[in-house]
């Protein structure tokens, strides 16, 4: 790769260049396609998501305890210990959210409040995810 | 580490030659791989002072600094030798930092590199620096949101993050393509 | 030492940088591999299987499995049951190599036909709830239950002729009843009617019977979390495996509404599990003469189909009983059928009386969502 950069004649021309003229067109290939990426994500994920029907708080896989509707629009809060770590997870207004954490980084408790499945907040320290579930609705089978 | 000579043969073979106190090219590529990895190693383990999911709460992110090499290695060395780097990198930082480290460093650093070297095969008239580290960036927080999914064993982390990463990721390669470009401008053979 | 041509040492120095490159490749795979395995979801996915041909309904199974796959062969295993019970219990055709409904009533009066244990079983659960319900679910109604499906198959061809069947061809077809006409003889498997004029009519209590089959064979084979739907007869396997819920929901459909429209709002949902809910109504089958509606449940005391509601259903473990109570109640009056079943444990029920009155048993009621205020996450 060197050898092939070192003969190319515009290079050599251009150094030593400015910052701002080692920019070059396929730069802005590369964020049009990181940004046409992320919105295509985005729009595909909101499009899918829906109000939250329920919650959990899963560690490894495994469902610890599951939130209903009803209990994510009362107003309390809930203790987890996993890895060492201590958490306090809070409900209402139909949203949960990490509220306190002891794990090292926090990030759980600066994804805030998650109120519409598919989202999660993650603690990866602790091995610890709340996740929103969807509203699984009421009706499984209507009889005829 | 890299006991590459024919690979410095090959690229720089005449001026190995001329070089007033013939060193082996072995001899020499191992010492600047070895400076590559000590430098690393500090790198990744500044960027754990520098608290970035302050900013974006999102679970594994981080600068990637350690990039810095990668990207260095990439232009001025070979794919070898940036990967060999990388490799004892990442084993050398879970040292420090935990085995647990591993998982992250290792996808993460691995998926940039290889974003990275291919953004290279474009040649330097389509990318420059900065188009690579950014693409190579943004494949790095890829990398680190699989090894999160991988521990909380959960796929929607990954959907509900990605974008965020990737966008995230365009911003970050930025410092890090501006901390090799001088470089690259003044060190224009190993 | 000197740098230079590729020689036999350089090339083997090359190797470790390689292995190195190679063992990144490596940790990429892995990597990848990290994405695809966390795509195995702990929470299982809901998924229905749909299929006709038999019992005259659409049959579907709601559950939930970890893949499609998994689903799909459950399901496939349960469709097979369904048909072949479905050719068993059938009583218009015959079957190469199979004795069935059909062949004991061909051979009424001439000779006991030897069939499945599943014939036998369905039987004899029929005679046993016969005695226990004062006998208004009647098996052996065949006769009787052909003559109306002849007018009402002819008033669907031409609705401007429907009629009335007359007195004497139902007072004919009725006069041929008697469940004790039945003999059944366990030990050889066989069943003989001893009336040359009677038949066998299995539909109030067949399809039931084939669910309770279906949905107990699935459990067997690992299935725990599964409905069973044939057509109005619901057979509830375990709970909602979907992390969340604790009960099924199930919807109890307008009588005026469109089953087929799923915006439709039923009139109230019965949250359950490990249950039956079969209902009974006047929507299924009927036809219509001067503006009255003749359905296809017949009383055969009075010969005529039941007037008192519009549907009927029935809460009970065991979906063929289910199914034979939910017959025996559209036939009996409110206040008789409520005293029957409140005289029989574990059993609960809901009358949809004309304007979309619903009566409901007290031990029912907790779990109707309207009417109880019942939810999904009830233990």
């Amino acid at each position: 790769m060197n050898a092939r950069a070192r003969r190319d004649p515009e290079r050599v021309r251009r150094e030593p260049g400015r910052l701002r003229k080692e920019v070059r067109p396929g730069d802005l290939l590369v964020v049009l396609a990181a940004v046409a990426l992320a919105v295509a994500l985005w729009t595909a994920s909101s499009l899918s998501s829906v109000r939250a029907g329920g919650a959990a708080v899963v560690r490894d896989g495994t469902v610890l305890r599951t939130f209903t509707a009803a209990d994510l629009a009362k107003d309390a809060t809930y203790a987890f210990e996993s890895e060492g770590y201590h958490y306090t997870v809070r409900t209402g207004g139909g949203a949960i959210r990490f509220e306190a954490a002891d794990c090292p980084d926090k990030v759980c408790v600066r994804t805030g409040w998650i109120s519409h499945a598919p989202q999660v907040a993650a603690c990866v320290p602790g091995h610890l995810l709340l996740r929103v579930l969807g509203d699984a609705g009421d009706v499984d089978v209507v009889n005829r | 580490m890299s006991r590459d000579g024919k690979t410095a043969g090959r690229e720089r073979g005449s001026t190995a030659m001329e070089h007033p106190h013939a060193v082996s090219a072995y001899v020499r590529r191992l010492a600047v791989d070895g400076v590559l990895v000590s430098l690393a190693v500090v790198l990744s383990i500044v960027e754990r002072w520098i608290p970035i999911e302050l900013l974006i709460p999102v679970p594994g992110v981080k600068l990637g600094l350690a990039n810095v090499v990668t990207l260095f290695a990439l232009y001025r060395l070979s794919f070898f030798d940036a990967s060999a780097v990388l490799l004892v990198r990442c084993l050398l930082t879970a040292l420090f930092l935990g085995p647990s480290s591993l998982l992250f460093s290792l996808s993460g650093g691995a998926l940039a590199l290889l974003a990275m070297a291919l953004l290279r095969l474009g040649g330097d008239r389509l990318f420059s620096p900065y188009g690579v580290s950014m693409g190579g960036a943004a494949a790095h927080n890829v990398g680190q949101v699989a090894a999160a999914c991988l521990v909380l064993r959960d796929l929607s982390l990954a959907t509900t993050y990605l974008p965020m990463l990737l966008l995230v990721g365009l911003l970050t390669g930025i410092p890090t393509a501006a901390a090799v470009v001088p470089v690259l401008r003044r060190l224009k053979r190993i | 030492m000197q740098t230079t041509r590729p020689t036999e040492a350089s090339r083997r120095r090359r190797a470790l940088p390689r292995a190195a490159a190679l063992a990144l490749v490596l940790a990429l795979a892995l990597s990848a591999a990290g994405f695809s395995g966390c795509a195995i979801e702990p929470t299982y996915t809901k998924y229905t299987y749909q299929f006709y041909g038999t019992f005259d309904t659409l049959v579907q199974f709601v559950g939930y499995a970890q893949t499609q796959g998994e689903f799909d062969a459950y399901a496939k295993q349960g469709e097979q049951r369904f048909v072949a019970l479905n050719k068993l219990f059938d009583i218009y055709h015959d079957y190469e190599g199979l004795n069935n409904a059909k062949t004991i009533n061909d051979n009424a009066g001439v000779a006991p036909v030897k069939v499945d244990k599943e014939l036998i079983d369905l039987i004899l659960l029929a005679k046993e709830w016969y005695a226990k319900t004062g006998g208004k679910c009647d098996i052996t109604a065949g006769p009787l239950t052909a003559v109306w499906k002849k007018y009402r198959d002819l008033a669907a061809d031409d609705p401007a002729k429907a009629q009335v069947p007359p007195q004497a061809e139902l007072a004919e077809a009725a006069s041929h009843r008697g469940i004790d006409k039945v003999v059944v003889d366990e030990a050889a498997g066989t069943v003989y009617l001893q009336d040359g004029g009677m038949a066998l009519d299995l539909g109030a209590v067949a399809k039931g019977f084939t669910c309770e089959i279906v949905a107990k064979e699935l459990e067997k084979a690992g299935m725990t979390s599964v409905i069973v739907d044939g057509g109005g007869n619901i057979r509830l396997v375990g709970r909602p495996n979907d992390g969340l819920r604790k009960r099924w929901g199930v919807g109890i459909q307008d009588p005026d509404g469109n089953p087929d429209k799923p915006d439709d709002t039923p009139l109230d949902i019965v949250f359950l599990h490990d249950m039956s809910f079969v209902t009974s109504g006047d929507y299924e089958r009927f036809f219509t003469v001067d503006g009255v509606r003749y359905c296809h449940l017949v009383d055969p005391d009075t010969m005529q189909p039941a007037r008192y509601f519009r549907a009927v259903g029935i809460v009970y473990p065991d979906s063929g009983v289910a199914d034979f109570m939910s017959t025996t109640l559209f036939l009996l009056p409110y206040e008789q059928g409520r005293a029957l079943v409140e005289s029989i444990p574990g059993m609960e029920a809901l009358w949809i009386l004309e304007g979309d009155e619903l009566r409901l048993t007290d031990g029912i009621k907790p779990y109707m969502k309207n009417a109880g205020g019942g939810s999904s996450s009830m233990s």
